[in-house]
């Protein structure tokens, strides 16, 4: 049936030999339309303030936010189970500033996965996977989706490729299988692609989580990685770079490397057995025995040198962002000078120095909000320093992502 | 530097939900729904007009097949009033052409000279016209013209008489000369030869065996009278 509306989706008059006029029906309610005001908000982020979210507006050629903050988080924690899914009663509205035609979610959550890999290994990492994260969907019920029940199949090999088992693979088109829908994008480094993905469940209630008909309703659902991967698309010290720039995300319990080649996505990685900065902050916090309050302060000034108690944290980082240098060096013949940290709220200043005391690199941890206009009224926006603009990193990403057809 | 393409969205197209407090979802479905029933009313007015159209279309075809024959008796009726017009018209231009000589025959009685014996008085018949049509033969199938094809005809009062000397006569063709007889008599002197009226055909010694007869001349005076014309 979906068939054969998209057979009919698209209609062409010719009005002349040489005037053709080409009618696409499926974007006259807004499905693919590129947008051009978007609210990105951070789902489930434990902050204590609140989703962060940023509203930004693309016009006359120029990027702009309207508006940056916490927003109330819902009053139902994300679902864990497809029954909370189905028992929750999703009524969530933003404050006014936020109030854009479209939202993009970033979620973080324990059952999100965001990696690298390739096509092959596509399908046999869900099928080993999804079980762990998925339940048998419950009887339908009103305004959710039932997931159709499969088997699990054989133990699939590692050659099969995910259109020889049967799923419609595409870029960019969300799939399902086994309870989990994921999507994937290919890399500029063939033949890898960044896969990320969520439990139907999951979706189902994030889609509902914005009543219809009120501003603004979902346009896009990213994880949280994958929705920090466009937050550097608009600084001007990466468009100096070209687009050849290196990455560290450092959020709050995981640190994630990204390498972007003319500003495409090259290297995506999770750094395997590292800590966000929670742990790094609670470590420096024991370490020099300091109160909560502190550690920020301590972390950004320079009265007391920390980078003792935080070298267990940096160090194996850094050891990743050299393997990743080295990597692209050799693999791509692909020089990086240009090496950003992103997403702390406190201490770039030290990681930096280590950095250029280990690996001779500099670490640059712009704001966020670099290269884009500010409103004029918003004296607190403007008067954020670049560590506390971290918070609204992957906000900024999730919509900037989302306007994406924009760029 | 290339687009980034870094957008993994997880949501698909079919959920995306409007922000418009007018659904399109529901509009869209309405506004078929209403384009649908328009045609429909559309498709049933002109549904409508075509039955009454065809309904009239028989009701006219009946009535006139009804005044096919009426129309068929009229035809009949009005040719038959044509050929009684065309035939009340000819005997109008009978009507029209007839002469009548009677007032010439009693005036002439009155200017008659005494030394004038007038033997005849003759208005010969014309030539009988052509009646039948153009290339029929005469029988008794063949129908004859109503009226005459050639519309003027020309008639003559031939006077033949005697007298003793020529001044009689003269005297008679100057009365004769006079209003009273040119209504009916033409005369016509300064016209070609054969035109001219009167014209004396003869004026002679008189042959007959009289005893006067040799004193007696005989006089044949022609005079041509006003055409006929069988016109309206």
């Amino acid at each position: 049936m979906a068939r054969i509306l998209l057979l009919f989706s698209k209609m062409k008059l010719q009005l002349t030999k040489t005037k053709t006029v080409e009618i696409d029906f499926s974007r006259l309610g807004g499905g693919r339309k590129g947008l051009s005001d978007v609210t990105g908000v951070v789902l489930n982020g434990s902050d204590t303030r609140g989703c962060p979210a940023v509203r930004l507006v693309h016009k006359k050629g120029g990027w702009h936010v309207v508006a940056a903050g916490f927003v109330p988080s819902p009053m139902e924690a994300l679902p864990e189970t497809w029954d909370e899914a189905n028992k929750s009663q999703m009524s969530w509205s933003l404050p006014q500033a936020f109030q854009a035609p479209s939202a993009a979610f970033a979620v973080n959550s324990p059952h999100a996965f965001t990696r690298q890999t390739t096509p092959d290994a596509l399908t046999v990492d869900l099928v080993h996977t999804a079980p762990k994260v998925s339940a048998t969907p419950p009887p339908r019920k009103l305004g959710v989706r039932r997931l159709e029940k499969k088997t699990e199949p054989a133990t699939p090999k590692p050659s099969d490729a995910a259109g020889e088992k049967g799923l419609d693979v595409k870029p960019g088109v969300p799939s399902q299988s086994n309870g989990v829908r994921f999507v994937m994008q290919p890399l500029a480094e063939n033949p890898f692609v960044i896969q990320a993905g969520l439990p139907e469940y999951q979706l189902v209630w994030l889609s509902h989580l914005l009543p219809e008909g009120r501003r603004p309703t979902v346009a896009s659902i990213q994880t949280l990685p994958s929705a920090l991967l466009a937050s550097l698309c608009e600084q001007p010290e990466f468009n100096a770079a070209g687009g050849n720039a290196f990455a560290i995300y450092v959020m709050r319990h995981s640190v994630y490397l990204a390498g972007y080649k003319d500003g495409q996505l090259i290297l995506f990685r999770s750094c395997p057995g590292v800590a966000g900065w929670e742990m790094l902050r609670e470590g420096v916090k024991l370490r020099l025995g300091l109160d909560e309050e502190m550690v920020d302060e301590i972390l950004d000034d320079a009265l007391i040198d920390p980078r003792s108690a935080m070298e267990p944290f940096v160090r194996p980082v850094l050891q990743q962002l050299e393997i990743s240098l080295d990597y692209l060096r050799s693999r791509h013949n692909l020089y990086i000078d240009k090496v950003f940290i992103m997403g702390m709220p406190s201490g770039a200043r030290y990681w930096s120095q280590m950095s250029e005391e280990a690996l001779r690199i500099p670490l640059v941890s712009p704001s966020v909000f670099e290269g884009l206009s500010l409103p004029a009224k918003d004296a607190e926006l403007a008067a954020l320093t670049p560590s506390k603009s971290q918070a609204f990193l992957a906000a900024l990403g999730a919509a900037r992502a989302a306007m994406e057809d924009n760029a | 530097m290339n687009a980034p393409k870094l957008h993994l969205n997880l949501l698909r197209d079919s959920e995306r939900q409007s922000s418009s407090p007018v659904r399109l979802r529901v509009m869209l479905p309405i506004l078929a729904a209403f384009a649908c029933l328009g045609c429909l009313v559309w498709w049933g007015v002109l549904a409508g007009q075509l039955i009454l159209a065809k309904a009239k279309v028989s009701s006219l075809q009946s009535d006139l097949d009804a005044k096919k024959a009426a129309h068929s008796g009229i035809l009949k009726q009005m040719g038959d009033a044509r050929e009684l017009q065309a035939e009340l018209d000819q005997l109008k231009m009978y009507a029209n052409g007839r002469r009548t000589y009677g007032g010439l025959f009693k005036e002439l009685a009155n200017v008659v000279p005494e030394g004038v014996q007038l033997l005849s008085l003759e208005i010969p018949e014309p030539a009988a016209q052509q009646l039948l049509p153009p290339g029929a033969k005469p029988g008794p199938t063949v129908r004859p013209l109503l009226g005459p094809t050639n519309t003027v005809e020309n008639v003559a009062l031939r006077i033949i008489g005697r007298t003793p000397r020529e001044t009689p006569v003269e005297q008679l063709m100057k009365s004769l000369a006079e209003p009273a007889f040119t209504n009916t008599l033409v005369i016509a002197k300064d016209v070609p030869a054969d035109q001219i009226s009167p014209r004396v055909r003869s004026f002679h010694q008189d042959a007959s065996p009289d005893e006067q007869g040799m004193r007696l001349l005989s006089f044949d005076v022609e005079y041509r009278c006003v055409e006929r014309r069988f016109e309206k």
